[in-house]
Order: structure tokens, then sequence, then C-alpha cells
């Protein structure tokens, strides 16, 4: 990548492909770099050359950040590549011009450009409009009636009724005399 | 009436805001007095109907009377009143096509539609109408819709984000339509509209705020808006919503009811309330600011239900917005304003609670001094609407208990004093409180006469013969939404909830069993009744006929009442027929197309809902929109290592259906994880390799 020869040079980028290459297999990178440049185009990258010269940059960095830390398996090569491309493409972790800045990188010059353009140039149109906070604070509803627990076995609530059904008893036994 | 000029020296049309009703105290005295000249002498015959050895159970049945006959008769001169009203005003009640001349809105104007677990297809079907007849209008740039989300089903919530998608790709001008979910549903729908006013209001002078089924014509809301800038003393301005669009029934008959007698009954109401009108939650316009800074809803002092959260915010809004020293109007001369009414008899009653439950808690508020008079009267209505339900039952019950001591009383030979009229008098109180409930429906007919209407309703043979369908539906409701009412009022005091469980929705109706599952108390209480009735007091038989036979067929009744076909076989025979289905409005016939257009996938790609968590995972565009959605409105949270690690085999294996709902929606909230997902499945597209680690 261009961006290496402000960091680690185009030779020990090569280097490393090349040992990993050797370790995990030319077939298998190249279907690792076909699958991430699918990915790419259905992140919206337009064309199959531009997804391609993304994939091949993605599997490079990716092959170089793993290097760092030791040996690795084609699986973790494959997860960080689409990791890098989700990133690239501004799918999670900003766009493909926020990313290339936070990375410290300068801008990549020629096709890279265009790819980056290409990313820039899928920024989702916010969902909302920037806020504009104020608060909205509870109205006060004046002094209110309290609230009576209000249960069937509570002798306040039965009182009226037995002293309805005393009276009917009452009213019928004096009818009966 | 007068006429407002905006700031840039630009002059409205000469059609003003109605003015307020002049000397509203004066005529609210007078409907008061009315009110209580027509109970006094109904209740001097009743009382002289008494017989001397009941008088203690007889007392408390005049007592009952007279409330529930001062409910009857004050509503009774509230649809005088508002007949009067339309009549004097003449012309049919539409949205009216002016000549807006030069005008043209200041600001813009926010559109709020709150959704909770709704069908995305038709809100977005909804919003797609009225954003097409806000064109027709030429002022569609200063609305803005935003779709508040509080929807809890993860699939919904991602169809209701794929259909956003959808139509922002269509809209010249993205920004029209705004998705926003919550992932906290606090405070429910009040708390959904506070969250708007918290974070977006400011940019807004203006809100119209909907609910997922409402629907509105262009015209209406850019009058709206028109009237709320003619006016800065209005705060908030509702327009009359119809029920419009069901199969069933029970809907049908609403919306024929509503459309004969609502307009009247909003115009005797709005004359009654001047100023100082009510809000019902939605198809209203406001002030955003004097909303925000008035109209924050505290907690009521003590427990859940009637402490607690303000459930029925709206009236409790209204009245602090009038506090705050703004007009609450009507604005019953604007049409063109729908929402859906339920279409089961269930649905009806699960509504029906939520609402009473809402409006108990206002009973507190009716003796608050920091609540201005109108609106206690609101409160009051509210109260009463569902508590003269207990009240109907315990009048019909102690009047069945009096009659039986009269009886057994008779029996032993003692005399009494029957009063002067005997058995007629009751009669005749008996035929005037039925002709005071029945009387607004022809109002409601006289009126379409004059407005012309009469063709809509298939003519006036017709519109007699739906009058008399209606009534039997009415008639049939009764005594199950009198049992319906009573059980949660008396529930509600107890602090309990009335659980039903979740229904089988089906556009044809409800099946026996689950008729029978919500209206078997009902079933046994009328067999009991009738029992009792039979043994006790044989001659209240008749009498008492309309209310158990109502209860023990409560269930094939709510059956015929939810039935769709019964419904369409109705309106084969242009029975419950209304304007707006004879002369489809534009708006409503929009909507439908769109709904149409979507089934023919003319919007896109269709994707199944149960599909779209998987397509999530699969298309780095949709989770790019959806990230980006989460960031926008702040609601990225971290999903538990954990619940992730466990659901990776699943979606790594294809088992989406194992997939719950819960862990689809945390999940979503992460960023990251939905990535590492993402990943995952991508991975397993390149089956030669060996992709052994699952995240």
């Amino acid at each position: 990548m261009d961006s290496l020869k402000s960091g680690p040079s185009v030779q020990d980028s090569a280097t490393r492909l090349k040992r990993a290459t050797a370790s995990l297999g030319a077939d298998a990178i190249a279907v690792v770099r076909k699958n991430v440049a699918s990915y790419a185009l259905a992140a919206g990258l337009g064309d199959s050359p531009s997804a391609d010269r993304l994939a091949r940059r993605c599997v490079d960095e990716a092959v170089a950040r793993l290097t760092a830390k030791g040996p690795f398996k084609l699986a973790v090569l494959h997860d960080e590549a689409l990791k890098i491309a989700g990133e690239r493409c501004g799918i999670v972790g900003g766009y493909g011009r926020n990313v290339a800045e936070k990375y410290g990188q300068p801008k990549l010059a020629g096709a890279s450009v265009s790819v980056l353009s290409i990313a820039a140039g899928n920024e989702v149109v916010p969902c909302v409009p920037p806020e504009q906070r104020r608060s909205m604070p509870p109205q006060p509803l004046g002094e209110l009636l309290p609230v009576f627990d209000v249960r069937w076995w509570t002798w306040q609530a039965l009182r009226p009724f037995a002293g309805l059904a005393t009276w009917c008893y009452e009213s019928l036994a004096a009818l009966r005399k | 009436m007068k006429l407002d000029s905006d700031g840039s020296g630009t002059s409205s049309p000469k059609i003003g805001v109605p003015s307020a009703t002049p000397n509203t105290t004066a005529w609210r005295v007078t409907l008061w007095l009315t009110t209580l000249a027509a109970v006094a002498p109904l209740t001097w015959v009743m009382a002289a109907a008494v017989s001397s050895e009941a008088r203690g159970l007889e007392l408390l049945v005049l007592a009952l009377f007279v409330v529930l006959t001062t409910w009857i008769a004050l509503w009774f001169w509230i649809a005088t009143t508002g007949f009067w009203r339309a009549w004097r005003r003449g012309g049919p009640v539409d949205a009216g096509r002016p000549d807006y001349g030069d005008w043209r809105p200041t600001a813009s104007t926010a559109i709020l539609l709150p959704v909770y677990n709704e069908e995305p297809r038709e809100v977005f079907a909804r919003i797609r109408a009225m954003l097409s007849s806000l064109a027709e209008t030429g002022m569609a740039e200063h609305f803005d819709v935003f779709v508040l989300s509080d929807t809890t089903n993860a699939d919904i919530w991602l169809d209701e984000q794929w259909h956003w998608l959808q139509l922002r790709e269509e809209l010249a001008r993205p920004a029209a339509v705004n998705y926003r979910r919550r992932s906290q549903n606090l405070h429910r729908k009040a708390g959904n509209i506070q969250d708007f006013c918290e974070r977006w209001g400011a940019g807004y002078p203006l809100m119209v705020v909907l609910d997922a089924d409402s629907l509105m014509d262009g015209r209406t809301l850019v009058e709206l808006v028109r009237r709320m800038e003619a006016d800065p003393q209005l705060g908030l301005l509702q327009s009359p919503p119809l029920p419009l669009g069901d199969r069933s029934l029970l809907a049908r008959g609403q919306q024929f009811a509503s459309k004969l007698c609502g307009n009247l009954l909003a115009e005797g109401l709005d004359w009654y309330s001047g100023d100082g009108g009510n809000y019902w939650g939605h198809n209203a316009i406001m002030r955003t600011a004097v909303f925000t800074h008035h109209c924050g809803l505290s907690m009521l002092p003590g427990k859940a239900p009637l402490g607690g959260e303000v459930l029925s915010h709206d009236f409790v809004e209204a009245a602090l917005m009038q506090r705050a020293g703004y007009k609450v109007r009507m604005a019953c001369d604007l049409a063109a304003s729908y929402e859906q009414s339920p279409t089961t008899l269930p649905a009806y009653a699960q509504r029906e609670q939520r609402w009473c439950q809402g409006n108990l808690q206002h009973a507190r508020l009716v003796f608050s001094r920091r609540i201005g008079w109108s609106n206690r009267f609101h409160f009051a209505t509210g109260v009463l609407a569902y508590t003269t339900a207990p009240m109907w039952l315990a009048f019909l019950t102690l009047s069945a208990c009096a009659w039986l001591v009269s009886s057994i009383g008779s029996l032993h030979g003692h005399t009494f004093r029957p009063g002067q009229g005997g058995g007629v008098a009751p009669l005749t109180v008996f035929a005037i409180v039925m002709g005071m409930l029945i009387t607004p429906r022809f109002y409601g007919a006289m009126l379409a006469a004059r407005r012309g209407e009469l063709p809509g309703y298939g003519g006036a043979m017709r519109l007699a013969m739906s009058l008399v369908v209606e009534l039997l539906v009415s008639v049939l409701m009764a005594p199950i939404m009198m049992a319906f009412h009573s059980l949660f009022v008396i529930s509600t005091l107890r602090g309990r909830k009335v659980e039903w469980k979740a229904q089988a929705r089906s556009d044809e109706g409800i099946s026996f069993a689950q008729a029978w599952q919500v209206h078997r108390g009902q079933t046994i209480a009328g067999i009991v009744m009738a029992v009792l009735v039979a043994l006790l007091l044989p001659q209240a038989l008749a009498w008492l006929s309309p209310v158990y036979v109502g209860l023990i067929l409560s269930a094939p009744i709510s059956m015929a009442l939810s039935s769709a076909r019964l419904g369409d076989w109705l309106k084969r025979r242009g029975l419950l027929r209304v304007p707006e289905e004879t002369d489809r409005p534009p708006v409503v016939r929009r909507f439908e197309l769109e709904v149409d257009q979507e089934e023919r996938g003319g919007h896109g790609e269709l994707v199944p809902r149960a599909d779209l968590f998987r397509r999530l995972l699969d298309d780095p565009q949709f989770l790019r929109a959806h990230v980006a959605n989460l960031r926008a409105t702040n609601e990225v949270a971290q999903a538990p290592r954990p619940l992730v690690h466990d659901m990776a085999p699943r979606v790594a294996n294809n088992a989406w259906a194992k997939v719950t709902n819960d862990e689809k929606r945390t999940v979503l909230l992460d960023p990251r994880a939905l990535a590492a997902l993402q990943r995952l499945v991508w991975r397993k597209k390149s089956p030669p390799l060996e992709s052994t680690l699952p995240l």
C-alpha cells in the first residue's frame, strides 16, 4: 500500500505476504481476497476492480497487523481482513476517510483515493437532524386527593354492604309480622 | 374575524380562525340550568312513584337516577347546541381549498408519529400518502416527519428501518422523514413525545402529533399550521378524527355513528369549552416551545393505578397548556382527519380498559385548584364516562331489590302509596330518557340532509335503515360494555388489571373460543341474573330482558360485531355507509394504493420480516445504516460478551429461528457485536476455508 511509504516499507509488506502465502497457501488467501472483495461490493463500493484493489489492501494490512502479534491461522486472517474492510467501507468505525485519518495514514494516491472516495461517497444521511437540547420540566398538578387502598375484605369496605343486608333482613322480618 | 399579517408583509387569506365562543361562562351556566330543568321534572315523577315501604332503597335508586339522568341530559343539550351551531354554519365540513395567495408557513412543522410494535407497512404507507398529499399543496418542504419508535420487537424494529430506508431512497429531500428508535420506553407515548421535544423540538415551532393509525390530508395539515400562525395565543388545535377503513360490523357502526354525530358533539363541546378545549392525544397541532416548557407531566402521588405515571396524558397536557395562558381549541370545521378504531369487541374492550384506568386517575385532578374549570369539566366527563357503568348496574340492581321488597309487602296485604301516575309515569320517564339518547342521531341525519351528504349515505331511506342498524348495534353492545366498564372500574380501584391472553389477530373476526374466553364471565352473570329475576321477580323479566339476554348472548354478539363478513354484507346492501366510502378521500385512496403497491414490490425489495436479522448481517449497507442510526440517536449500548458468544453458533449454523427476540434486541444496539456477527456470516460464505474461529 502507498501508506507503507511513511511506515514499514513496501518490501517488508511483500515479504510478510510471501511468508503468509507460504504457510497458509496461495489458493486459500485468494479465496479470502475474493470473499473480502464480495463484501466490499456488497457494501456499495461500486465496481469490481475497486473492490479487488480494496480487498488486496485489506488482506495486506491484515497480514501486517497479525504478523506483528505472532503466527496466525487462516480463519484469523479472514476475520481481520473483513474487519478492516468493514472499517474502510464505513460499516463500523466510521467512514473510509475518517479511518484513514484515525490510523495516521496519509491520503492514498491513485486508485486508493478512488476507493476511499467511493467509501466516503456512501456516507449515510443522518436519520435525525442534529440535536438542540432543551429540558421539559415536570409541572405541578396541585394538591390532590389521597388514594385509598380499596380491598374487598377490609371492614370499611364491607360495612355499608353489611348495613344494607341487615336493613333488608329487618324490613322483610317486619313485613312478615 | 381578525386577520393577521406575518412578518414578511404578506397577509393571510380571508379565512380566519373561528372566533371563541362569546360569553362562554353565561352559556355554560345556561347549559347547566337547562340540564337541571330537564332532570328536575323527571326526578319528581320518579320520586312520586316510590312506595313507602322501601323508602331507603328507593332513595338510593333516586339518587342514582338523578346522576345518570343528568349525565344523559347534559350530553343531549351539548348535542343540541352543537346541532344548532353546525346548522347555522351550514355547508359541508371540509378541509377546504382556499387560495393561500402568497402565504407560506414561516418555519418547518414536525409531524410526529409515535409507533409501538405497529405494522410498518401500513405506517409508512400512511406517511407516503400524507407526503403526496402535502406535495399537492406545494408546501411539503415545510413539513418534516419524525417516526418515533418505541418498538420492542426486534424484527418489527428492523422492518421499520427497512421501510424507512426504502422511503428515503425515493424522496428528493431525505430529511423529510426521520427515524428514531428508543431502547428505553420511558413514560410510554408521553415520554416518546417528550424525548422529541427535548432533543429536536427547538428546531420546530409547531408540531403535529399523530397516532400510528392516523391519516391527515395535506390541506388539513396546512390549514392547521395557518391557523396556528394566525393566532399567537392558540396553543393547541385539535382536529376531530373520523374512524375510517375497517370492515367489521363494530368498526362500521362506530364509523357511521362518528360521522353522523361526531361533528355535532364536537361543535357542542367546543362551544361549551371555549378556549379551554381538550386534546385527544393525536391529530392535533401545538406550539412546541409552549408544550415543552409548560406541559411536562409529573408523577401522581400514590401507587398505581390511581397514582404513578399519568396514563391519559392528553387531557392533562391540555389543562397545563391552558394554565400557561394559551388557548386550546377544536377545529370542528376541518375534515380529512382520520384514524382507525378497534375492529373486534375484545380489542375495543382492551382499549377501553386502558382509557378507563387513565381517566380514573383524573378524578383526583377534578378537585385540584391548579386546574382550570373547563379542564376539570373534561376530567369529570372522562371519569363519568366509565363510572356511570357501575352506577347503571347499581341502579338496576337496587331498583329490582326495591321492586322485590314492594312485591313482598303487597303479598302480605300491606297498602302502599304507589304515587301519582302509577306505572305509567316510569314508562314516560323511560321514553323521555331514551329520546334524549336517540335524538342526536336525528340531528346528525338532519345535518347530513342540509349539507347535501345524503347521497353519500346511500340516500334518505338507506340512512334511516342505517340508523336502525346502528341503534341495534348500540343496544346489543350496551349491557356488554356496562359489564366491562364496571369490571374495569372496580379492578382499577382495587389496583388490579384485567388480563387477557393475546388473541390471534384475524382480519375476519374472532372465533367462538376466543369470544368465550373473553365473555364467559358475562354469560354466567347473565344466566344467574335471569334465574334470580325469574324466581324472585318474574314481573320484571320483560323490563330487564335487554340486560340479561345481552349478557347471556355476549359471546355470539361479540362474534357478530367483530365479523368482517357481516360488515361486508351490510356494506353491499348500502347500510352503515358514510360519504367517505362512497367518495373516497384522496389521502385515503392514496394510502390504499401505497399498501397495494408495496405488496407488489413497488417500493423496492420485499424481505420477510423473519429474515430481516439475517439480512442485516448479510448486507453491509443495511448494517451501516443501522449503525449510523444508533450513533445519530445515541442509542449505542454494549451487548454482554457471553450473550454474543452464545448466539454465534446459531448464527453460524443459520439457526435464525432459535435466536430470541431479547437476544436480537440486545445485540442490535451494539455495533461491534453486529460487525463480529456479520464477519462470521461472511466467513461462512467461503466453505473451502476452515473457519473454526467462531468470533
